[in-house]
């Protein structure tokens, strides 16, 4: 048979197929007709072949960059975006991830050196009032003590709530991505992020403690600060993953140790978007609200011990070992 | 055998034994049905343009949305506008390209498709992971995605590299016009001789020429064929052919005829 009489046999198929991959490509809800898709699926292995026909056989350009196209088209329908379960990502979020967050070193090293420089910045800024104004500039502390100068529970209606509810979505969350995305330098972007925070936080802890406005300040910061600072911690983790992985590539090359690492970072990242919500909520309705100072500490008591047993109990139950999780993921 | 149809020293394509590789920014990728086809790669141009369209769309979605909770709900509806900002900025190209199997609209204006480096669709972590990592990427004074797509071969940013992705041109078998190959005359088909196995490189330009000769004149298409005839005849050691159009059409059959089935 000559190519001649070959593409002219083939070409009613092939030409079935490209509209078989344009139906295909119509988005739509409903259910595709069965038999029509099994058509589609017989034309596609058959353009396979008679693209490795004509490629073993050396056919005019036109046809073979015409069957490479179908055949990539097909491919691509074929093979499209694998559905995801809610279902599998919630379970992974429940019993997986708290496991490895706590049994990996970068989520300690995170830690660590959140509340050190925290804590380091909020005791020079006690002792010595003036690091405040060095640290984070004499406007912001102005601006702080403004804010704080009257109740929290004033001037605050639902409609302002709501608001910087979503504001707080937009804003933390969105540093906490930031965090996370900064990750893939090596971890340098993460650390840089995590360490202007902490002394941020820190500096102005220290000067609002020491401050006329300090029972304000500690109303409104208690009830959501568990949830919110804990999630800082966790997107610089899952960043430091990230760049851990570019270092220490356990015998893969940097590229595939990357890439088999980014969706463990990717699944941690995405549970501290979560906490950055939840907090927002609180910080939206709880921190300002008329509640009594002793339901926002009890709210605060609450998340924090919510937070213990999420990260513990996988501990105790599946021990410190590392490949323990590696069964359900 | 003159040497000057010898395929010899030809860096071959993984899959197209013979078929030399193109010095160009393609990429050929092996399917589970054991067929090789080709991805052109997305460059920096096209893709940075599809970013800018996705961009605008975002912000007039962002300006419509701004001004209907401005007016409609007179600014109660701000902290559901600002959350879902936050959502659309953060994953909404992701949820697109998940939903339309790779492809923003800015990528659909411009021809162009997100894949695995596999070949195969892009999943959910993968799409989310790269469009979390732009705001790495797209972070001055440095632009390390720009840098990352100039420095790798598969022109990959650095959302890419860590979500395995690459970004292709997305042909379709439809914008090119169906084959119609017309393998010409073949009366003098007893020229060739019959021992004679022509060697791939010449195999492959003649299906250039058969593929090409039917937009050519008849004279034209003597005059190109001459060239490549003169050689095989004087190889063979056999008298010119008096159609050599028709002789360089008698070789390519030969080369490429199977039995019939």
């Amino acid at each position: 048979m000559t190519v001649e009489e070959m593409v002219k046999l083939r070409l009613p198929e092939w030409q079935a197929l490209e509209a078989d991959v344009a139906w295909l490509r119509r988005p739509t809800f409903d259910r595709r007709d069965p038999r029509r898709i099994l058509d589609f699926s017989r034309r596609y292995r058959s353009a396979c072949s008679d693209l490795a026909l004509a490629t073993a056989q050396r056919y005019p350009a036109e046809t073979t960059d015409y069957l490479q196209q179908l055949v990539a088209d097909a491919h691509s329908q074929l093979y499209r975006t694998e559905s995801f379960s809610l279902l599998d990502w919630v379970r992974s979020l429940v019993v997986v991830v708290p496991h490895r967050v706590v049994t990996d070193p970068c989520f300690w090293i995170a830690l660590g050196l959140f509340w050190s420089l925290f804590l380091g910045a909020g005791a020079a800024t006690v002792l010595r009032p003036s690091y405040a104004v060095d640290l984070v500039g004499a406007s912001t502390l102005a601006t702080m003590e403004e804010m704080y100068s009257r109740p929290v529970s004033e001037n605050s209606n639902d409609l302002q709530r709501s608001t910087m509810t979503g504001f707080y979505v937009f804003n933390n969350a969105g540093i906490g991505l930031r965090a996370f995305a900064g990750g893939i330098l090596g971890g340098v972007g993460s650390l840089v992020i995590l360490a202007f925070n902490a002394i941020h936080l820190g500096a102005v802890f220290g000067h609002m403690l020491t401050s006329p406005q300090r029972a304000n300040f500690v109303e409104f910061v208690t009830a959501h600060g568990p949830f919110e600072l804990t999630a800082v911690v966790l997107s610089a983790a899952a960043g430091l993953r990230l760049g851990w992985a570019l270092l220490d590539t356990r015998g893969w090359s940097r590229l595939e140790s990357l890439q088999r690492t980014a969706p463990e970072a990717l699944a941690t990242a995405g549970l501290a978007t979560v906490l950055f919500i939840l907090a927002a909520f609180i910080e939206g309705f709880v921190s300002p609200s008329t509640l009594p100072y002793a339901t926002k500490a009890g709210v605060a008591v609450a998340t924090a011990a919510a937070l213990g047993f999420y990260f513990l109990l996988p501990l105790l139950l599946f021990g410190t070992g590392k490949g323990a999780h590696r069964h359900d993921a | 055998m003159p040497s000057d149809f010898s395929a010899a020293n030809v860096p071959s394509v993984p899959g197209l034994p013979g078929r030399s590789a193109p010095l160009d920014t393609s990429l050929v990728l092996v399917s589970p049905e054991n067929i090789a086809f080709e991805y052109r790669l997305a460059g920096p141009a096209p893709r940075a343009l599809a970013f800018l369209i996705d961009l605008l769309l975002l912000g007039l979605l962002a300006l419509a949305a701004g001004l209907f909770v401005g007016f409609v709900g007179q600014g109660s509806l701000a902290g559901f506008y600002l959350a879902g900002l936050f959502f659309l900025w953060w994953g909404g190209n992701a949820a697109v390209e998940v939903l339309a199997n790779g492809q923003t609209p800015g990528k659909r204006a411009l021809g162009i498709r997100v894949v695995s480096h596999d070949g195969l669709s892009i999943n959910v972590s993968q799409s989310i992971l790269r469009n979390l990592l732009r705001a790495v990427d797209l972070a001055p004074p440095l632009f390390p995605g720009v840098v990352s797509m100039v420095v790798t071969p598969r022109l990959q940013r650095l959302g890419d590299l860590a979500s395995g992705t690459i970004v292709v041109v997305d042909r379709r078998a439809a914008d090119a016009a169906p084959p119609v190959v017309d393998n010409g005359p073949n009366f003098i088909a007893d020229m060739v001789p019959a021992g004679f196995v022509p060697p791939l490189a010449l195999v492959e330009a003649l299906a250039d020429y058969v593929g090409r000769r039917r937009v050519l004149g008849p004279a034209r298409r003597q005059e190109v064929a001459a060239i490549a005839a003169a050689r095989l005849v004087a190889a063979w050691g056999t008298p010119p052919a008096r159609d050599d159009d028709a002789l360089l059409c008698a070789v390519y059959e030969r080369a490429t005829s199977e039995p019939a089935r």
